[in-house]
């Protein structure tokens, strides 16, 4: 009966698992002659540092970063010409269960610095 | 008294807690990455001289446009200058003097102020500065302007060039002193 018993719960504990399917988030510089440094999808790391015209690498989220699905902002440091500003983007980013989502910013990407 | 000080002390802090409005959100929230002394200004002194050898004295030599290695760096006026204490002489429409007198220009940088509200806004901010490396550079007066003393306004074209230095980790560089002839 206890065999059966435990044997049940692992079965229900691996549906469980089974029916959770993580998401894959990546960000794109295509932002003109900048580059963006401690990207982050809300406070997941997403990259250090994009070029202009980089892709972060593919970054699965699972259930234990981020309840899925979600939604949050990037935040980025801007840095050219010696100088730095922290900015976060005006829209947030939906990321549900099993999507591929790519976010690129561009140069017509809403952005702030949350000080204003 | 009790009063008076409380309004005062009140007064104070809602004077510290005010935002400076006169930045824009990128000049206020940008930092330098290397911690480096930026650029900020150049020093110039110019003086007009007449035909005959005398100087114009003006309030100040408006509107002058100057490049650096022809690239558009600012149009400003110079500093006022209290014509009153000047030993000077009518001629027409223009007061002259024998003595030289210079007018200082303060020239920071104009760049564009644009709204900040798309990130290819602060990428064309941060990447609008001009830096002057240490070096060798070449300053224009390209043109100005003075007002005589019948109010008329005339423009001039000098191209005058100058040389200047940029030394290592300096905010303000002086240009040198450029002598500007006019008719």
């Amino acid at each position: 009966m206890k065999t059966i018993k435990l044997i049940l719960i692992v079965c229900i504990t691996g549906i469980l698992q089974s029916c959770y399917k993580p998401g894959d988030i990546q960000v794109q510089n295509n932002i003109t002659q900048v580059k963006i440094v401690d990207v982050k999808w809300g406070d997941i790391y997403i990259a250090t540092e994009l070029l202009p015209g980089e892709t972060s690498e593919k970054l699965t989220i699972d259930r234990y970063e981020e309840k899925l699905p979600s939604s949050h902002k990037i935040s980025f440091k801007m840095t050219a010409n010696n100088k730095s500003i922290y900015l976060e983007t005006e829209e947030e980013y939906l990321l549900g269960e099993d999507d591929d989502l790519l976010i690129v910013l561009t140069d017509d990407t809403g952005v702030k610095n949350p000080n204003e | 008294m009790k009063r008076l000080i409380y309004f005062l002390l009140i007064e104070l802090f809602i004077v510290s807690c005010e935002k400076d409005d006169s930045l824009s959100s990128a000049d206020r929230n940008v930092v330098s990455e290397d911690g480096s002394i930026t650029f900020e200004e150049l020093l110039i002194l110019v003086n007009i001289k007449t035909t005959d050898s005398t100087y114009l004295i003006v309030e100040s030599v408006d509107s002058v446009s100057i490049y650096i290695n022809n690239y558009y760096w600012t149009k400003i006026n110079s500093q006022t200058l209290d014509t009153s204490k000047v030993d000077k002489q009518l001629v027409d429409n223009k007061y002259i003097t024998d003595n030289k007198t210079n007018y200082l220009i303060i020239a920071n940088q104009d760049i564009e102020q644009p709204d900040y509200n798309t990130a290819g806004e602060f990428a064309q901010y941060l990447n609008a500065a001009y830096e002057l490396k240490p070096g060798e550079y070449a300053c224009l007066i390209e043109s100005f302007q003075v007002t005589f003393n019948d109010n008329s306004i005339k423009t001039y074209y000098p191209f005058e060039y100058t040389t200047f230095k940029v030394e290592q980790n300096s905010r303000s560089a002086f240009v040198g002193e450029i002598e500007i002839k006019i008719d």
